[in-house]
């Protein structure tokens, strides 16, 4: 039996259908990179895992259980950890503050931290290169630093599953690659990984799979081989994509489809 | 990072430095007081223990209460302007006791007074009706609830300045006063034991909850995925620190400002962490209002200044100070 398992997923937001029948597998210990255009439902399948949302009809299990589920909402935390696209913050806990409440509910006796708690989100801040970050509050940090922080906070919660949406997307060229591989590090002890992106490029080199998500609920998933090929990536968005390949690593050149070079001129 | 050791530690030193305060308090006044006249008895020891002590620990009460429930409710509604009147409770109070003095009540049950009875249920009736009203606008995570509380308070304010028109002159003093807040010397022993035990339940559950309230600050979707089942935890909070600004405001009347520059100050000092902010918010808070009730009573000796004018008076250009120059690295985009 699959780690994840979708059956017959349908969810609309404010009267607006996302997407509706959506089956899916994924096994455990995936690496898997979920791409597509906006308002594809990219997001949207993240947080119905995390049971954020609940779907408006059909099946999720994660492990043989439903985060939506009565008993389940709990253990969600001891299952799979959430970074958000983007966080407001309200208050200026430290960044340290925010990876250790990754561990509150680990412990069930848990008021204060323990040692292990604190070794745990040390180790997670240096995997994540927040070290220096530990006494800053969250409320100072740009977007990419924050991201990281999160990140951190997801590692150190200790979940099979990492759900993330975008943590990558307001990184510089080098943090992007450094987290890149420490995911990779993460995903060789067996964690699946969900992540959302925009960046075929870096997707096709660390991801081992791919769910490519279209408008009205068209989904490819699969390897990451023979999900992105260009007439794949063509019919999803709407372009016309080109693949080369350059020391072994495939890259995706996007261009505009015939007709929309012309509308973009007016 | 906080350990059980440290805490104690500070709370130690929160709870010597409060004694230092109520006991200076209660020294001065139009009737100085000597520590020796204290402890040799007869006049001394009378204005201490029947007149001062009674009003400084009605003080400390209140204002440890307002100002715990204040933060509680800041993180629940995520809004660093909320505050523990914001969702109706000052109005609703009001109206209560307005009602309870226009009807003519005079009774009292036990020792309990019908205008604090009905401060207590106005308050909680009205808190209900928000959260009933919020039901439909989004509870957590939105300004849905206050925008309920503001338009609740506004509603009921105006109810009672009807009321003000249409009542007689002499009828309605005792009413205004109260809406200004005051404290009392002579609170009965039953409304203290029941107080007391109302607001002790309260922080307690909250204290309980606080490592909780850390993880609600970030949110409901975070919260969720932390281990907080939010339509849990929002209620209980939500109850708890409903609770304790009753208890306060059936004590004392309206008394604003404590429960919003309380916190803020406190976050300032000694960081958002709720095991932390609680305490010292509840600490700090009995220290001011016991600090401001004392101003109130020295500054104008024949007449009886209520304690709600200093707080307002001493509290918003303090905060304003505080806010201005330390703000930025503490709070987020929300403000």
């Amino acid at each position: 039996m699959s780690f994840i398992q979708i059956q017959n997923l349908a969810f609309s937001y404010g009267g607006l259908r996302v997407f509706e029948n959506l089956s899916l597998e994924i096994e455990q210990g995936r690496f898997c990179g979920i791409a597509g255009p906006n308002g594809a439902g990219k997001s949207t399948l993240l947080e119905l895992l995390a049971g954020h949302r609940k779907p408006s009809s059909g099946k999720i299990r994660i492990g043989g259980l439903s985060p939506a589920g009565g008993g389940f909402k709990r253990s969600i935390s001891q299952l799979a950890a959430f970074v958000p696209q983007e966080s407001t913050p309200v208050f200026g806990y430290t960044s340290y503050e925010i990876v250790m409440m990754a561990r509150y509910f680990r412990n069930r006796r848990f008021f204060f931290e323990q040692e292990e708690d604190r070794k745990i989100v040390q180790e997670a801040m240096r995997q994540t290169f927040t070290e220096d970050l530990a006494s800053r509050p969250i409320t100072c940090l740009s977007g990419g630093e924050r991201q990281r922080v999160y990140l951190a906070r997801a590692i150190a919660q200790e979940t099979p599953l990492l759900l993330l949406d975008e943590p990558l997307s307001h990184l510089d060229l080098k943090h992007q690659i450094l987290i890149y591989e420490a995911l990779k590090r993460l995903h060789r002890e067996q964690k699946t990984i969900l992540m959302a992106t925009h960046d075929l490029n870096l997707a096709a080199q660390y991801c081992d799979w791919m769910i490519l998500m279209g408008p009205g609920g068209r989904l490819f998933s699969g390897p990451v081989q023979e999900i992105l090929t260009e007439e794949n990536i063509g019919s999803i968005y709407g372009i016309e994509c080109r693949v080369y390949t350059v020391e072994g690593m495939r890259f995706f050149i996007p261009k505009a489809a015939e007709g929309e070079g012309k509308r973009a001129e007016y | 990072m906080i350990t059980s050791r440290q805490l104690l530690k500070e709370i130690g030193f929160g709870v010597g430095g409060l004694a230092a305060v109520v006991l200076l308090c209660a020294l001065i006044g139009s009737e100085p007081l000597s520590l020796e006249g204290i402890v040799k008895g007869r006049p001394d020891a009378q204005i201490f223990f029947q007149v001062r002590l009674p009003r400084l620990m009605l003080a400390v009460l209140v204002g440890a209460a307002l100002a715990s429930s204040g933060a509680v409710f800041q993180v629940l509604l995520r809004n660093p302007l909320a505050e523990p009147y914001i969702l109706g409770i000052s109005s609703g109070a009001g109206l209560g006791v307005m009602l309870a003095v226009l009807a003519g009540f005079q009774w009292s049950w036990g020792e309990l007074s019908a205008q604090s009875l009905f401060a207590f249920i106005g308050a909680l009736a009205t808190t209900a009706l928000v959260w009933w009203i919020g039901g439909f606008t989004g509870r957590t995570g939105g300004p849905g609830m206050i925008l309920a509380g503001v338009v609740v308070n506004v509603f009921f304010s105006a109810v009672i300045m009807l009321l003000t028109a249409l009542a007689k002159a002499g009828q309605i003093q005792t009413t205004l006063f109260w809406l200004m807040g005051f404290l009392s010397s002579y609170t009965e022993m039953k409304i203290w034991v029941v107080s007391v035990f109302l607001a002790g339940a309260g922080f307690g559950i909250l204290l309980w909850l606080s490592p909780q309230l850390n993880i609600l600050s970030l949110g409901t979707a975070q919260a969720r995925s932390l281990g907080v089942v939010p339509e849990r935890l929002f209620p209980i909070a939500f109850i708890a620190a409903s609770l304790l600004t009753s208890a306060a405001v059936s004590l004392s009347g309206l008394i604003g400002f404590v429960g919003l520059i309380v916190p803020h100050s406190v976050r300032l000092i000694f960081g958002p962490d709720h095991r932390r902010l609680l305490p010292m918010c509840a600490l700090f808070g009995a220290m001011f209002l016991a600090i401001a009730d004392t101003i109130a009573r020295i500054l104008i000796p024949q007449a009886q200044l209520p304690v709600g004018v200093i707080t307002a008076l001493a509290g918003g250009p303090f905060f304003l100070l505080l806010m201005i120059r330390q703000s930025k690295p503490v709070y987020g985009g929300g403000l």
